[in-house]
């Protein structure tokens, strides 16, 4: 804590001491709600008008002229008249009141002939003038009180004094007059803040505590107490840190801007730590712009602050800090009220962390459960994407997957299991690895579905999923359709025209114990694009379901189809927050007039073995082989191909060619030319070539005859490289 | 194809940016392209390849080959090549660590080449 002492915990300067203690130890003169003080004015003003009526009577009893008893009552009743006007302000209202009624003591003490009991009237008055909470008046009151006695005191002695001494003495009785009149003032003053204090101290926890916040989500809940907080102790910014793995990291701020990523604060030295390591607040009276350990307050300025911890369970999970941009002390009030707000925020910040870990929970299982990758077959270009709700609640349930059937059969599937959260996302993990098990035995579609209903159904607890699965030929481009209540898949022809595709839907998996699923049989055709999808990609808060239909058929219609990958990102559209819904998607591509193979021949220059390249990387993507194996086999063949060029011939040159074939997820790359084997040294690659070819494919052979070299390069890619790797 | 080099000489060091195909019709240009670029008071080279979509065997020797020749004048090559590029696989397969350093962006690239002097002249 060797840092923490250097902050200066007082405000040095002796004369700000002092004003600091002044202005401290003052009430603050807050005024009064507009009701109360119609209420207190109109009682004051019932007084008031009282004296109206009974000094002049009072005047005339004690012998003074009925004239004069009533000049002087003119003079009372001027004053509450103004003081009724509603023309004029409020506090020119009070005041005018407050003068009438020490007018009234004044000329009590003057008909009375200077008696010194009703100089008690007085005290009275200054006693119900503190009612109206306003400094104005009740200084003007004061003043007036000293004034009076002073002026009269010297004009007409007799008039405000009765003993012979003060008579004589006028400006020394006024003195001590105007002394008692000063003590009853801040006898009022004293009793006056101390309510104030009193008020304000369960106003200002009123307001913090209101229960109505907590119907806030916690980011407005936070910006709302930040910005409370920070009225209320007089701080211009307010911030929230929470605990992370570097330090602590702006969670919240009010009185401030913070572009971009939030800011970290490390935890070696300064308030922050100090208020972590003593899990207690702390306050700075003052501390220099330099000393700052956060970016934040050097920012903004900061010259002053405290710290009050967040604690969860007996464990410290962030801190809660004000700052001032001019040194000032926070009082054991500030920093209570500080510990009660960072109290509020740390079980809302708490259950909002469990809430996001339950999504991330939800979320992992999910993905952990959809295939990671998909099968490559030829002739079709394959992509699928999950995104999980935003909501913890609404993560989980919908799957898709693409099952290779073998002779150019390929089986997609897209479903959705009624419910969220873990136990729709574990469901759904068993039905996709059922429907994988069924489909691989080689039954029908419709055998499929019905299989998996009555699974369900057998599982007797209720649920429900919806499914879609297709059965495609590759070749001959013919499907067969089957849903469980799914949406219907969309497709685009080769010619651009989009339509959604029939599907005679029936009942959802696990509805019913028996129900038939019909099989519908389509022409898909090669150059066809095939979306599959949930409900969640159109069903958008707001619109209807017809809406979300029409806006993702125009989404596919205008999509230009480079891969299925781009598709993917076309269909699902540009992200607007987070998602309501899981959405999954799956495009399937028949490619067109897809080739089998690849043959190419070059001459033998070394410009000449970006141009195979290039022809292999055309043919493997259409073939739809992954990116990174994709990119292995392509640098697998220019180093063969490089070898080929410069050692194959002589000056005279030649010719070399590449061939390419993928079965059964292998690819077969072979590079060979008609030249004379000198050696594999590779001038060029520095010896190089031949391990990076080893360590990038599974298997490299080189064979050399009088007649050539033959180098045939070997992959395992797609799901078979997985399933090895298994 | 290869990109015409990019060079930006600063203060302490030489900043050329590649781009495009290095294989063995362009290795050269780039082994070049760098030998030229690089002052003798520079604290080395960054070689950004960022945006280098294919690296062969022939680009990876005359990473070699720049990387010893900066050596020989005490000066130090550091590679720019983001983590999901395949240039860094390949990179990787050659153990290129032993005579440059890969780094994800040029500032840490940066910061490498001035960090590696100060630690020089602590030797």
């Amino acid at each position: 804590m060797a840092a923490a002492a250097r902050l200066k915990r007082d405000v040095p300067d002796p004369g700000d001491r002092l004003r600091g203690w002044i202005v401290r130890a003052l009430p603050q003169g807050r005024g009064l709600p507009a009701g109360a003080w119609e209420r207190r004015h109109r009682g004051l003003l019932a007084i008031l008008w009282i004296h109206v009526a009974f000094v002049p009577l009072f005047g005339i009893t004690m012998g003074y002229g009925v004239g004069h008893s009533a000049l002087e009552g003119m003079l009372l009743m001027a004053a509450a008249l103004a003081a009724h006007s509603g023309r004029l302000g409020r506090r020119m209202r009070s005041t005018l009141c407050s003068v009438g009624l020490l007018t009234a003591s004044g000329l009590l003490v003057h008909f009375s002939g200077g008696f010194i009991e009703f100089h008690f009237h007085f005290f009275v008055m200054i006693a119900l003038l503190s009612l109206y909470v306003d400094w104005v008046p009740f200084t003007v009151a004061v003043a007036y009180v000293a004034a009076h006695h002073g002026v009269i005191g010297v004009l007409d002695p007799e008039a405000v004094y009765n003993h012979p001494d003060a008579i004589a003495q006028p400006w020394t009785w006024a003195a001590i007059h105007a002394a008692f009149v000063l003590a009853a003032g801040a006898a009022n003053v004293f009793t006056w803040r101390i309510s104030e204090e009193e008020a304000l101290r369960r106003e200002n926890v009123e307001r913090v505590t209101e229960a109505a916040l907590a119907k806030l989500p916690l980011d407005d809940l936070l910006s709302e107490l930040l910005r409370r907080v920070s009225e209320t102790v007089g701080a211009e910014l307010a911030s929230l840190w929470l605990t992370g793995p570097d330090g602590l990291k702006l969670r919240a701020v009010h009185g401030a801007e913070v572009p971009g990523a939030p800011p970290c604060l490390s935890l070696e030295r300064g308030l922050h730590a100090e208020v972590v390591a003593r899990a207690e607040p702390v306050a700075v009276a003052e501390v220099e712009p330099g000393e700052l350990e956060s970016e934040l307050h050097r920012a903004a300025g900061a010259r002053a602050l405290a710290g009050a911890p967040l604690m969860v369970e007996g464990g410290l999970v962030g801190v809660l800090d004000v700052a001032s941009r001019r040194p000032r002390r926070f009082s054991e009030t500030d920093l209570g009220l500080l510990q009660l707000v960072a109290d509020r925020i740390g079980p809302a910040i708490d259950r909002a962390r469990l809430y996001e870990e339950e999504h991330r929970i939800a979320s992992t299982l999910q993905r952990s459960l959809l295939p990671k990758r998909l099968p490559v077959v030829h002739g079709v270009d394959l992509a699928a994407r999950y995104l999980p709700a935003g909501d913890a609640v609404a993560v989980g349930g919908d799957w898709y997957d693409a099952i290779e059937l073998g002779s150019g059969r390929l089986a997609v599937v897209m479903g959705d299991v009624a419910g969220h959260g873990t136990e729709a996302a574990s469901l759904m993990g068993q039905l996709r690895t059922a429907a994988r098990a069924y489909a691989t035995e080689g039954h029908s579609p419709a055998t499929v579905a019905t299989r998996l209903n009555s699974l369900l159904a057998g599982l007797e607890d209720g649920s429900m999923a919806t499914l879609l699965y297709l059965e495609l030929d590759v070749p001959s481009g013919r499907a067969t359709l089957v849903s469980a209540g799914h949406p219907p898949p969309l497709v685009r022809r080769r010619g651009g025209a989009v339509e959604y595709l029939e599907t005679k839907p029936a009942a959802p998996l696990g509805a019913r114990a028996h129900t038939v699923y019909a099989e519908h049989a389509l022409e898909i055709g090669a150059g066809s694009t095939i979306v599959l999808y949930t409900d969640g990609l159109v069903e958008r808060p707001g619109e209807s379901l017809d809406d979300g239909l029409d806006a993702l058929m125009s989404r596919f219609g205008s999509a230009v189809l480079t891969t299925a990958e781009a598709t993917c990102r076309d269909v699902l559209g540009p992200g607007e927050g987070p998602l309501r819904d899981d959405v999954a998607v799956l495009v399937v591509h028949l490619v067109d007039v897809p080739g089998r193979s690849l043959r190419g021949e070059y001459p033998s220059e070394v410009t000449a073995v970006s141009s195979a390249r290039r022809d292999l990387e055309r043919f493997l993507r259409t073939a739809g082989v992954p990116e990174m194996e994709l990119q292995d086999l392509l640098l697998g063949c220019a180093e063969a191909c490089s070898n080929a060029v410069q050692h194959a011939y002589g000056p005279e040159g030649g010719r070399f060619r590449i061939a390419a074939e993928i079965e059964a997820g292998i690819v077969r790359v072979t590079v060979s030319d008609d030249g004379t084997w000198r050696r594999f040294n590779e001038a060029s690659g520095g010896g190089r070539g031949l391990p990076i070819m080893n360590a990038i494919v599974d298997d490299v052979d080189v064979r050399r005859t009088p007649q050539g070299t033959r180098v045939t390069l070997r992959k395992l890619v797609g799901e078979a490289s997985d399933d090895r790797a298994a | 194809m290869i990109a015409p080099l990019e060079v930006e000489t600063r203060e302490d060091m030489v900043i050329v940016r590649a781009a495009g195909e290095i294989d063995i019709a362009t290795a050269g240009q780039l082994r070049d392209g760098c030998f030229a670029a690089v002052t003798n008071d520079s604290l080395g080279l960054v070689l950004d390849l960022s945006r280098v979509s294919f690296l062969d065997s022939s680009g990876v020797r005359a990473l070699f080959v720049i990387a010893e020749r900066l050596d020989e004048h005490r000066q130090h090559l550091a590679l720019v090549v983001p983590d999901t590029s395949h240039v860094r696989r390949v990179l990787g397969i050659v153990n290129i660590e032993g005579s440059a350093s890969v780094h994800d962006t040029i500032e840490d690239a940066g910061a490498r080449l001035r960090d590696g002097i100060g630690r020089g002249a602590a030797r």
